[in-house]
């Protein structure tokens, strides 16, 4: 099979080689460039059997990409993508030439640097199942559908459930205003970093912030003081920025709904 | 200071892993599903590759015992 | 270029714990899928399926609740929906205790339609 690692621009210049660059077929098995047009996919020959989800394989993967990253304009390939020959790949790059340059040029010269941010969720520590809640005296800030009294209805009564539900609902809305709020103050002046960005608020109930930025090379430094002033405004706060990485997060093959995209997308 | 290391290095096998397995450019299995879609595309994957070494063995269990006229059965 | 490939993090806090729990549990990537064992695929079908129910039970309660703020339900629509939640809520709970799954592995990320869990 061919295994495909990158989609690149640049397809006469070879593949840097080297030791940790031979990729998962090994030093007899090296990646090199499929050429097709002004584009190539960066390919090996690889054997059924070798593929193999491990941490080791994943990392071969990831160095053969990210050294590609120093000369040319790179779109990373999941991983695990082999097609049956040389010939499939070619159909492959021709089929999807338009979308693929308009990536390249959208990626090319930049890293992607990742960001997690955790906050204390209040919410959890209040969550508890909804029949002993049910036990709980009614907060007066909420008004109740009109067929429910005032007074609890019995414990394990159905009333009682889904009263606590609704309870539980609102609470978790206003929770969420507060993510949305709080997590917009943190990416803002991220993303005027950026020349793109994507972000996702609450993921899970810690994880206040899932952010990806797609930084010009050179300004890696200055968008990672930029994260560190940001992480010491409040202490509550834990920042977790990584990178860089290639562009995977701004592939349009796989991408999440963006904030704050500029260019139309391709189709 | 090992520990740390560790965990530095769990956390950013952790990022790699969101990256490399769900995102990129993605040749194969376009047919994601709207719910728990990397976890469809990488069962696929598994299933696949224990399939795969499976028919591996199997064909190399067969050819050694093509092979061989009086060599040891194996289960 | 001396830095090895995993050298990766460019800011974080003194304590990592937190974000490795975390990031194990938001579900976006678990080692665990790195595992090729049968037990591992029998068990991501699990969660599949579960997650499946997890997502109409919630949106079934969602529209209850809907309609129970409307006032469009009598109070014995009311308390026969609850009681029906109630035990669904139960065997549900069951279900992931002998798949050993917690309710983040079920958390769903459905893009644009939002965090629905």
């Amino acid at each position: 099979m061919i295994y495909v690692y990158a989609i690149t621009d640049r397809p006469e210049l070879p593949v840097p080689g080297g030791p940790g660059l031979e990729g998962l077929g090994g030093h007899e098995s090296c990646p090199y460039p499929l050429p097709h047009r002004e584009i190539a996919a960066v390919v090996c020959s690889l054997p059924m059997a070798k593929l193999q989800v491990t941490e080791a394989n994943l990392w071969k993967h990831e160095a053969v990409v990210e050294a590609l990253l120093a000369d040319r304009a790179v779109l990373p390939v999941r991983f695990g993508t082999a097609l049956a020959d040389e010939a499939a790949v070619q159909a492959m790059l021709a089929t999807r030439h338009a979308g693929l340059v308009a990536d390249l040029h959208r990626v090319r010269g930049r890293v992607e640097l990742g960001l997690r941010v955790l906050w204390n969720d209040k919410e959890q520590e209040q969550d508890g199942d909804p029949q002993r809640e049910a036990a709980l005296p009614l907060p007066p800030a909420i008004t109740y559908p009109p067929l429910l009294t005032h007074s609890r209805p019995p414990a394990n009564s159905g009333q009682a459930y889904l009263l606590a539900r609704l309870e539980k609902e609102r609470r978790l809305q206003v929770r969420r205003r507060e993510a949305e709020m709080l997590a917009a103050e943190i990416h803002a002046p991220l993303a005027r970093l950026a020349a793109d960005a994507v972000r996702e608020v609450l993921l899970a109930p810690r994880l206040l912030l899932t952010a990806a930025y797609l930084v010009e090379q050179e300004q890696v430094a200055a968008f990672q003081h930029e994260v560190e002033k940001l992480g010491q405004l409040d202490p509550s706060l834990r920042f977790l920025c990584t990178g860089p990485w290639p562009a995977y997060s701004f592939v349009t093959a796989s991408m999440k709904i963006p904030v704050g995209r500029q260019e139309d997308r391709h189709v | 200071m090992s520990e740390l290391v560790a965990k530095e290095k769990e956390v950013t096998l952790l990022d790699l892993l969101d990256r490399i397995l769900g995102k990129g450019v993605i040749l194969l299995g376009d047919i994601t599903l709207s719910v728990a879609d990397v976890d469809l595309v990488y069962l696929g994957l598994k299933v696949l590759l224990t399939s795969i070494d499976k028919a591996e063995q199997m064909r190399g269990l067969a050819a050694s015992q093509g092979g061989e006229l009086n060599g040891p059965r194996q289960p | 270029m001396s830095d090895p490939i995993e050298d990766k993090i460019l800011c974080a806090p003194d304590d990592l714990e937190a974000f490795a729990s975390e990031l194990q549990q938001a579900g976006s990537a678990l080692p665990r899928r790195v595992n090729v064992d049968p037990e591992g695929v029998e068990q991501g079908l699990a969660k599949l399926v579960l997650t499946l129910i997890e997502l109409l039970r919630q949106l079934m309660e969602r529209q209850a609740l809907r309609r129970m703020e409307a006032g469009s339900l009598s109070d014995d629509e009311i308390e026969r929906l609850g009681q029906t939640f109630l035990k669904l809520d139960a065997r549900m709970a069951e279900l992931k205790e002998i798949f050993g799954l917690e309710d983040e592995e079920l958390n769903l990320n459905l893009g644009p339609l939002g965090n629905l869990m």
